[in-house]
C-alpha cells in the first residue's frame, strides 16, 4: 500500500515537474508580435532566411526556449499612428500649413522584424512615435514643397509616388511598412484655398441666375402668349356674340316697327280725309261768312261813312259861322277896352296934377310957419339971453358989494349935498351899539354934529379963506339940526 | 525576404513607370503586403490594377515584376 501511494506521487510529481518545466520553457507569439530570442543555440537558421543573425526570431507560434540561457523579448508587430503637423511653402511659393496622419507597422517579414529589433526592442511606443514623426516632418515638407497646393488636394496618386520615391528607403532601415500617409488638412493664412473656389462658384452662381432668369423669361412668354390666344379667343367670341345679337336687334326692330307702321299709314290715310273734310268745311264756313258778315258790314260801312261825311260838312259849317261869330264879338271887346283905357288914363292924369299941387301948397305953407317958429323962438332965446345977463352983470354988482351974502346963499343952496356926504361914513353901519348908555348916545351926536360942523367950517374956509364971523357959525348950527335926525333915528333903531 | 515572393502574382497598387518605382500588393503568409516594384523591361510602363507576376527581388522590399494576361491566382 505504502509503494502504490508513493509510486502515485512520485507520478503524480513527476507529471507536476514536468508541466511546470514546460510552463517556464515554452513561449508563445501572439498574432500581433513576434518573439526575439536570443542567447543559447539562437543562431539557427530560421526559415527562409539565408544567414544567421545572432538570434531567432518567432512569429505566430509557440517555441522551447531554455530558461536561464536564452533571453526572450517581444516586439510588436501593432499599427502605430502619428500625427504630423508641418508649416510648409507649395510649389508655387505659397505659405501653407499641412497635418498629416501617418499609420506604419514594423513588417511581417524577418528583415524588416530584424532591423526593428534591432532599433526599437525594448523602447516604448511613444520614442518609436516620435521619431517617424520626426523623419515625416521634414519629408512632408520636401512633398509639398515639390507640389501645387491644387494636387496636394486632388492627386493623391502623385502624392502617394512622392512618399514612396522619398520615404521607402529610410523605412526600409526602420523595419517598418507605411500602412497610409494621408494629408489630412490644408490651410493657407492668405485665403488661397477659399479664393481657389471663388471663380467656379462664381460661375455656378451666374449659370444659376442665367437658367433661373430663362426659366422665368420662358414661362412669362408662355404666359403672356397663353393670356393673349385668351383675350383673341375672348375677343373672337364678342365680335359674334355682338353680331348676332345685332341681327336679332334688327329683326326684333323689324318686326317691332311693322306695328307702329301700319298704324301711322293707316292714321295718315285718316288724317288726310280729316284734313279735307276739314278744307271743305272752311269753304263752307268763308262763303257763310261772306254772306252773314261781310255784306252786311260792307253795308254799314257805306252807310257810317255817308253819314260821317254829312256830319263833317254840318260842322264845317258851323264852324265857319263860330269863327264868324268869334271875330265880330273880338272885335267889339278890343274897341270897347281901348276907349276905356284911355278915360282911366286921363282921369288919373288929372288926379296926379292935382294931387302934386295940394303938395307943393302943403310944403310952403309949412315952410312958411316953420321959419316963423324959428324966428320966434331966435327972438325968444335972444330977450332970455339979454334978461340973463343983465341978472347976472346985477349979481356981480351986488357980490361985488357983499361977496359973504353971496357964498352963504350958495352953502344954504348945497347944504343938503354937504350933510349927505358927512354922513357917508355912516351909511355902511346896519346896527349902531352905544355901549355907556344915554350919555354915549348924547357923545356920539354930539361928535357927529361937530365933525358936520367942521366940514362946513371947511367949506367955509375953503370958500372964504379970511372970513370970520359968528353969523355963519349959528346958520350952520340951525342948519346942521334938521339933517340930524335921520341920523338920530338910525343911532336909535 | 523578397526572395520568398518570387513566382508568386501581384497586383499593382500604383504605377510603374520607368523613374519611379511602383507599388504591388503581393499575397504573403494567409495576409498581403505592399513591396516596391519596377518592371522587368526597365522602359516599359505598367498602370494601376494590372496583373503581374513577380520575376526576380532587387534586395530589400524591391521586387521585379512583369505583366501577365494569362497566369490567374489561384483561388
Amino acid at each position: 500500500m505504502t509503494v502504490a501511494v508513493t509510486a502515485v506521487l512520485a507520478v503524480v510529481l513527476v507529471f507536476l515537474l514536468i508541466a511546470i518545466l514546460f510552463r517556464i520553457t515554452w513561449r508563445v507569439a501572439e498574432p500581433d508580435e513576434a518573439l526575439v530570442i536570443s542567447g543559447f543555440r539562437t543562431s539557427e537558421r530560421p526559415e527562409g532566411v539565408g544567414e544567421s543573425m545572432g538570434f531567432r526570431i518567432v512569429t505566430g507560434r509557440g517555441c522551447m526556449i531554455m530558461p536561464g540561457l536564452t533571453k526572450v523579448r517581444r516586439l510588436s508587430l501593432e499599427a502605430h499612428e502619428s500625427q504630423i503637423e508641418v508649416p510648409c511653402v507649395s510649389q508655387q511659393k505659397i505659405s501653407l500649413s499641412l497635418a498629416g496622419v501617418v499609420v506604419y507597422k514594423v513588417g511581417d517579414d524577418y528583415r524588416s522584424i530584424a532591423n526593428a529589433a534591432r532599433r526599437f526592442l525594448d523602447r516604448p511606443a511613444a520614442e518609436l512615435e516620435t521619431k517617424v514623426q520626426n523623419v515625416f516632418v521634414g519629408h512632408l515638407r520636401a512633398i509639398a514643397g515639390s507640389m501645387t497646393v491644387e494636387d496636394m488636394i486632388s492627386d493623391q496618386d502623385k502624392f502617394a509616388q512622392q512618399v514612396r520615391d522619398r520615404c521607402s528607403q529610410e523605412m526600409e532601415s526602420f523595419g517598418l511598412v507605411i500602412d497610409s500617409f494621408q494629408i489630412q488638412a490644408i490651410t493657407s493664412a492668405s485665403n488661397y484655398i477659399e479664393n481657389l473656389a471663388v471663380p467656379h462658384q462664381a460661375e455656378v452662381e451666374q449659370n444659376a441666375r442665367i437658367a433661373r432668369a430663362n426659366a422665368e423669361r420662358q414661362a412669362v412668354a408662355q404666359e403672356q402668349a397663353a393670356q393673349a390666344q385668351m383675350a383673341e379667343s375672348v375677343r373672337d367670341t364678342n365680335i359674334k356674340k355682338a353680331g348676332f345679337q345685332a341681327e336679332v336687334d334688327k329683326a326684333t326692330q323689324e318686326a317691332a316697327q311693322q306695328g307702329p307702321l301700319a298704324e301711322a299709314t293707316a292714321q295718315q290715310a285718316v288724317v288726310e280725309e280729316q284734313t279735307r273734310v276739314a278744307e271743305l268745311q272752311a269753304q263752307q264756313k268763308e262763303q257763310q261768312l261772306q254772306v252773314d258778315v261781310r255784306k252786311p258790314a260792307d253795308a254799314e260801312a257805306y252807310r257810317q261813312t255817308t253819314l260821317a261825311a254829312a256830319g263833317r260838312d254840318a260842322r264845317i259849317s258851323q264852324a265857319e259861322a263860330d269863327a264868324q261869330e268869334t271875330k265880330l264879338h273880338a272885335e267889339a271887346a278890343a274897341t270897347q277896352t281901348k276907349l276905356r283905357a284911355e278915360a282911366e288914363a286921363d282921369a288919373i292924369k288929372v288926379q296926379a296934377i292935382a294931387q302934386a299941387d295940394a303938395t307943393r301948397l302943403a310944403g310952403q305953407a309949412e315952410a312958411d310957419a316953420t321959419r316963423a317958429k324959428g324966428l320966434a323962438e331966435a327972438a325968444a332965446i335972444q330977450a332970455r339971453m339979454e334978461a340973463e345977463a343983465a341978472g347976472i352983470e346985477r349979481r356981480a354988482a351986488a357980490l361985488s358989494q357983499n361977496q359973504e351974502a353971496v357964498i352963504a346963499q350958495q352953502i344954504a343952496e348945497r347944504l343938503p349935498e354937504i350933510v349927505a356926504a358927512a354922513a357917508s361914513p355912516f351909511e355902511h353901519i346896519g346896527q349902531f351899539t352905544v355901549l355907556n348908555g344915554a350919555q354915549g348916545v348924547t357923545g356920539a351926536l354930539a361928535e357927529i354934529i361937530q365933525q358936520a360942523g367942521a366940514l362946513t367950517g371947511m367949506a367955509r374956509e375953503s370958500l372964504l379963506p379970511f372970513v370970520s364971523g359968528n353969523g355963519h357959525r349959528e346958520g350952520n348950527g340951525g342948519a346942521a339940526a334938521a339933517p340930524a335926525e335921520p341920523a338920530h333915528d338910525e343911532s336909535a333903531k | 525576404m523578397a526572395v520568398e515572393v518570387v513566382g508568386k502574382l501581384a497586383r499593382v497598387t500604383a504605377d510603374i513607370t520607368p523613374d519611379h518605382l511602383g507599388e504591388v500588393m503581393i499575397e504573403v503568409r494567409a495576409g498581403t503586403e505592399r513591396f516596391m516594384a519596377c518592371a522587368l523591361d526597365k522602359d516599359s510602363t505598367i498602370r494601376k490594377h494590372t496583373q503581374v507576376v513577380v520575376v526576380g527581388s532587387l534586395g530589400g522590399r524591391t521586387v521585379e515584376v512583369a505583366p501577365t494576361n494569362t497566369m490567374r491566382m489561384p483561388t
